[in-house]
């Protein structure tokens, strides 16, 4: 077990009113979850997964990584972000190092890692430009090499494909199944938020439904599907009229 | 017409009709050669306000930015500082700091202390504001990374106040070198206080009646304004242009005329270094614990021990005035009263030219092309430095009252113009295609459409121009001309004569603080209210 969900509940409050946010989850992430987190919009999931990675706290209850409370800056923990959060003062090369460089890691090393996960993600010849001359996907192929750098054994991503059109998500897809395919490649487990359940079927082994706010754990489904999974294939689209009745 | 060629030939013009008017012995040459030492020692004035500033606003900012107890009384401070019409403290500084500090010194730390204040309090808020300003997921990434301490300050803090900086460092110039030009002529005006400088320069070269050498001195202050503008400001807004968030890549179109890579290289050199500086400080700060609370209670130390001075000459001589009246100061309401009356009529005037040749400059993108760089380089040079050439004109013909109205004029029109040319700018073409198929045009297209439209931006450059009038007051109503002291009646002049021509603190602590007032008054009665309902119910919706 990696992670452990322990009654997480969250309020905020606005204009002395408490809101109620997320009601009691508990769940645990294991070794090779791809776990994808769905549910209508304003339930809650970036809420839980920012709790999770230890960039909020939750009202009651906890999040334990191995055993421990989780903090914000755990290195083994990792987050990709929907607009990306790329550093525009940094190359794309300067934005992989500075995460290593906050761990402390030589220079030299710094070097060698952040070329490693640039390949990884198809980024060689880019090492030098600045994001702002980068397309949508291609930056966000630098959050994930970012991301990948740290070498997590948890990757949380919230929203990673949304604001990217359809065919360059696509393809960003696929390369993410690749590399999660191969098994020296960090993570050992992974988060997602989406609330796009057809891209949650093709790309989770485990789904959990939150329901509308008070977001709750509705359900959590194993998906067990054969890998490469096809969007035309009957049974996929038995798979997503399935979350889809589950959400409604 | 691009922007930049245009300043090259207005540069090479100066240059030569400067060399005419010293070819045709119009200037003699030991004069001439004053103006280098003259600009340096303006320029250097400058500078030295500039980082003062910049240091100022850094700290200020920062700690407003990060400390929540201390943002509740910093903020609001700030926005009174910047309301308050700057020049008409000069006086006040003068005779403080001549009281500290004797002669020539005393008179330069004045002027520089202008400067800073003209240039601090919107560099302050532009760290404040940038600092706040991070996106969220930019601030959740670097926690995520774990980024604190002097990696945090170096990675993130300091490179996101990079863009503000910048652009609101070419504000401060801009009204510095007003302060600057001001102050060197205000102080003119005295024998004992005078300061060399290129202000200095134009008002004492027009007294002798060297009209000639005056306008070389003028040439030179714009050539300055306008090389600092295309070598170094133009150069650093597009370096400064990789550190802003809006990565959705748009480049503006580059307005350079000469290959600026070595000029950016510099910069960012110089970027890096200061970055060093501040991150070796900060360290040394956090490694040494005494130091750390030493900054920290020494900040609220001499903040307090400032404060305390301040009130305590403030309250004592404010106590002293009212106790014992001066006996001008039943003329300063009437003196007020005056001032206002040459406002409104320069207002008047500002508001019936700026109005028409805003909307056409708007809605002529072939007329703005070639309008706009030469409305832009008119407007650089600081309104004050024209000051003497008009009171040369009008005394010929013995209009004081009439110079006095132009030069407030010149101090209040560009803000009017550049405001509401942007206002009729925001006009959508959503709006002009709807205008256009209901066949709404002409007097009801100006009053439906236009004005409506222009309307927030004519509030907020109204209450700048205002702003900018007041302080071109101070100079407007005092004149030695020739030996001979001309004055008209008004705010201005009682400051004046009350620092200058018979010191009175007392004079000025009351002027100074009837003026503040006045402008406090008309800011809350007339201009908020505007202001609030042009954001209200004019706002163009983005």
């Amino acid at each position: 077990m990696l992670t452990e969900i322990r009654g997480v509940s969250k309020t905020y409050e606005s204009d002395g009113n408490k809101i109620l946010a997320l009601d009691n989850i508990n769940f645990q992430v294991d070794d090779n979850d791809f776990i994808c987190i769905v549910g209508p919009s304003g339930c809650g999931k970036s809420t839980l997964l920012r709790i999770i990675v230890g960039l909020e706290k939750p009202t009651c209850g906890e999040v334990f990584f191995k055993g421990e409370v989780i903090a914000a800056d755990n290195p083994k923990v990792a987050m990709v972000f929907q607009n990306f959060a790329l550093f525009p003062w940094f190359t794309v090369k300067e934005n992989i190092k500075l995460a290593l460089e906050a761990l402390g890691i030589k220079e030299k090393e710094q070097d060698e890692i952040a070329g490693k996960y640039i390949k990884a993600v198809g980024l060689d010849g880019f090492e030098r430009v600045y994001p702002r001359e980068l397309s949508g996907g291609m930056k966000q192929r630098v959050g994930f090499a970012r991301a990948l750098a740290v070498e997590p054994v948890l990757l949380c991503m919230d929203e990673p494909f949304s604001s990217l059109d359809a065919l360059t998500s696509q393809n960003l897809k696929d390369d993410l199944l690749m590399l999660w395919a191969e098994k020296n490649m960090p993570p050992d487990a992974v988060i997602m938020v989406t609330h796009n359940v057809e891209e949650a079927v093709y790309l989770a082994n485990r789904i959990i439904i939150l329901s509308r706010r008070p977001g709750k754990v509705m359900a959590d489904l194993k998906i067990e599907l054969p890998r490469p999974r096809n969007r035309k294939d009957p049974e996929f689209y038995r798979w997503v009229d399935k979350v889809y009745s589950l959400i409604v | 017409m691009k922007k930049g060629h245009f300043i090259l030939a207005v540069v090479f013009f100066l240059i030569a009709v400067t060399f005419a008017f010293y070819f045709f012995d119009y200037i003699d040459f030991p004069d001439l050669s004053l103006i280098p030492s003259y600009a340096a020692a303006s320029f250097l004035r400058m500078s030295l306000a500039y980082f003062f500033a910049l240091c100022f606003a850094l700290s200020y900012g920062y700690v407003a930015a990060t400390n929540k107890r201390a943002r509740s009384f910093m903020l609001p401070f700030l926005d009174i500082l910047q309301s308050i019409p700057i020049l008409g403290f000069f006086p006040a500084a003068v005779l403080f700091f001549i009281s500290h500090i004797h002669g020539r010194p005393g008179v330069e730390m004045a002027a520089i202390f202008l400067i800073f204040t003209s240039m601090a309090w919107n560099l302050a808020f532009g760290v404040y504001e940038s600092l706040t300003n991070i996106p969220k997921e930019i601030v959740e990434a670097a926690n995520s990374f774990g980024l604190r301490g002097w990696q945090r300050l170096e990675k993130l803090t300091i490179p996101a106040c990079v863009p503000k900086m910048v652009y609101n460092s070419i504000i401060s110039w801009s009204a510095g070198w007003f302060f600057l030009v001001a102050s060197e002529i205000i102080s003119a005006g005295s024998e004992s206080y005078k300061l060399p400088g290129i202000g200095s320069f134009l008002i004492e070269s027009t007294y002798s009646g060297k009209i000639a050498l005056m306008l070389a001195g003028l040439s030179a202050l714009i050539i300055i304004i306008l090389l600092l503008e295309l070598f170094i400001w133009k150069p650093m807004q597009s370096w400064a242009d990789r550190f802003s968030y809006d990565y959705r890549g748009d480049k503006k179109p580059g307005d350079f005329i000469f290959n600026t890579r070595i000029i950016k290289r510099s910069f960012h050199f110089i970027f890096k270094a200061f970055s060093r500086v501040m991150v070796s400080l900060y360290i040394i700060f956090h490694k040494n614990k005494i130091f750390e609370a030493a900054a920290k209670y020494s900040g609220y130390l001499t903040l307090a021990a400032a404060i305390g001075y301040i009130l305590y000459l403030l309250l004592g001589s404010v106590a002293k005035v009212f106790l014992d009246l001066p006996p001008g100061a039943y003329s300063i309401p009437l003196a007020i009263a005056y001032s206002f009356l040459r406002l409104g009529a320069a207002y008047i005037i500002c508001i019936l030219w700026t109005i028409p040749v805003a909307v056409y400059i708007a809605r002529n993108k072939k007329a703005s092309s070639y309008l706009m760089p030469i409305m832009e380089v008119t407007a650089s040079i600081p309104a004050i430095a024209l000051f003497p050439a008009i009171v040369v004109i009008f005394m010929r013909y013995g209009n004081l009252e009439l110079a006095s109205i132009l030069l407030v004029l010149l101090g209040m029109q560009w803000y009017m113009l550049f405001n509401l040319i942007s206002g009729v700018k925001s006009i959508s073409n959503d709006l002009e295609n709807v205008a256009l198929s209901y066949g709404i045009k002409g007097k009801l297209y100006w009053k439906k459409v236009i004005l409506p439209a222009m309307f927030p931006s004519f509030v907020t450059g109204s209450i700048t121009a205002w702003g900018g009038g007041w302080n071109t007051l101070i100079v407007a109503e005092y004149i030695t001309f020739n030996g001979n002291v001309y004055h008209l009646f008004g705010i201005g002049y009682l400051l004046d004569r009350a620092t200058f021509e018979s010191p009175d603190p007392g004079m000025v602590i009351l002027s100074v603080l009837s003026m503040s007032l006045t402008i406090i008054i008309l800011n809350k009665l007339i201009w908020q209210p505007l202001y609030r309902k042009a954001l209200t119910k004019y706002k163009l919706e983005v």
